[in-house]
């Protein structure tokens, strides 16, 4: 198997000056997404003072939270950017238990991506099924570890809890705990003055504030789509050679070569996207698909952690805080459901099903999509706020 | 009686035989699968961008299921 992988050097075939440079432009994108998720904090601090709670009153109601947060990630279709936004405003003073839902909604919301991707199969009935099948095992696995783990949230915390006491750990009131991180704080002060001072100009603070947000967020929407565009070319061949080793190995191994690949490309919905046509050419099954899926869950959470080390100061022990979140509520999601084995059918038990209507009528395909991404959300928001 | 107990044997013998073959056509079989695994991620370079067919792919479902209606 690995003589197999060894044999794909995709990396090699490209001149070494042009890989040199996609990791140059890897590392100024990081850079400026640092710089934006800490734009992000500053300019909620800014705007909002003291009042981010009061602000956020409206979505103290957890479950207009996830909300916000699914269609958010559904519309922007990346949940690397929403994460990354979501720990700048926690940052910027947005308390943790209003961002724990929003961050559990992004979950669910990018896994519509790759849904998407699979309706590319449209036109052929059994490719179709087990690419809409291989994608909704996500969006399943998704909405049933929210299913389980926000009641438990609410009423217990332990998420909440967990991270608190890890990031206390890692980061500090200073910035993150270790030394090369002070170095990180030192590197990212130009950028935070440019930013500064390109709205100092403006009248007052809160016009300063949201225009260090807006700005924040668009660099963020270029930077991980720009970042995922270089990533897919470097680790290609990275990427193969991890897919060929975990052939034959198990769902333990797959998981991992989920993981592993989505931190290497810097996005959950490129590597779930990637298995879409794999599993329709029938060639991966379902079985095999599910747990690689569970892996990039994990992955994704990379983003959100690397954001966290952007910020400095008292909110940078928050800012850690709902980046561990991510990542527990995906890693006890997965404890949870995976490893109970009553739990571990039903993801993979309501996608076969999903995939069957799909087939037979792509009218349900629209209602699935429209309703659970779309339609839902927007109900439920409206009707808590009657 | 041996004579029972030596048909038993070979009843047993023919048994195992087929689980074997069964279990052999099985590893064929997983082998096989696994060989169009390979090849298949040997082509992994075109599925990478996968992600950036989200526009054309919902294009695409929407003019099949306008078709559907238009039938």
């Amino acid at each position: 198997m690995s003589t197999h992988a060894s044999s794909l050097p995709a990396d090699a075939e490209k001149p070494a000056s042009s890989q040199w440079l996609s990791w140059v432009l890897v590392v100024t994108l990081i850079y400026l997404l640092l710089a934006a998720v800490g734009a992000i904090g500053d300019g909620f601090k800014m705007a909002t003072g003291n009042n981010a709670k009061e602000l956020f009153a409206f979505a103290t109601n957890p479950f207009i939270g996830l909300m916000i947060g699914l269609c958010a990630t559904a519309l922007i279709q990346s949940s690397s950017t929403v994460t990354s936004i979501i720990v700048g405003m926690v940052a910027g003073g947005l308390p943790i238990n209003i961002a724990i839902p929003l961050i559990m909604g992004a979950n669910i919301g990018t896994s519509l991506t790759s849904t998407i991707v699979s309706l590319g199969h449209v036109r052929n009935g059994e490719k179709f099924r087990r690419a809409f099948s291989a994608a909704t095992v996500h969006d399943a696995f998704n909405i049933l570890a929210v299913f389980i783990l926000l009641p438990l949230e609410i009423a217990f915390s332990p998420l909440q809890h967990t991270a608190e006491a890890l990031a206390g750990f890692v980061a500090s009131d200073t910035g993150v705990d270790m030394k090369s991180m002070n170095v990180m704080k030192m590197a990212l002060s130009p950028a935070s003055d440019l930013l500064g001072g390109a709205v100092s100009w403006l009248p007052n603070k809160i016009w300063m504030g949201v225009s260090l947000i807006v700005i924040g967020v668009a660099m963020i929407l270029f930077v991980v789509s720009a970042i995922g565009k270089v990533l897919r070319t470097v680790m290609v061949g990275r990427a193969k050679d991890i897919m060929h080793r975990s052939i034959g190995r198990g769902p333990i191994s797959g998981m991992a070569s989920g993981m592993t690949i989505t931190v290497l490309v810097q996005s959950s919905s490129t590597t779930t996207s990637l298995i879409v046509p794999l599993a329709g050419s029938g060639v991966f099954n379902l079985k095999q698909v599910y747990p690689f899926t569970l892996g990039t869950n994990i992955g994704t959470c990379i983003t959100a952690l690397l954001a966290a080390t952007a910020i400095s100061g008292p909110t940078a022990i928050l800012a850690m805080q709902i980046a561990l979140v991510h990542l527990f509520f995906n890693v006890f999601g997965i404890a949870i459901i995976y490893l109970l084995p009553f739990l571990r059918g039903i993801p993979p038990m309501i996608a076969t099903k999903l995939a069957e209507l799909a087939q037979r009528n792509k009218l349900y395909v629209l209602a699935y999509i429209g309703g659970v991404f779309f339609a839902l959300p927007l109900i439920l928001i409206s009707a808590t706020q009657l | 009686m041996p004579n029972y107990s030596h048909r038993e044997t070979e009843a047993r013998i023919k048994e195992l035989r087929v689980a074997i073959d069964e279990l052999e056509h099985q590893l064929m079989e997983t082998k096989k699968l696994e060989r169009a695994q390979h090849d298949t991620l040997d082509h992994l370079d075109e599925y990478m961008n996968a992600v950036d067919t989200k526009l054309s792919s919902l294009k695409l479902f929407w003019q099949e299921l306008k078709r559907d209606w238009s039938l």
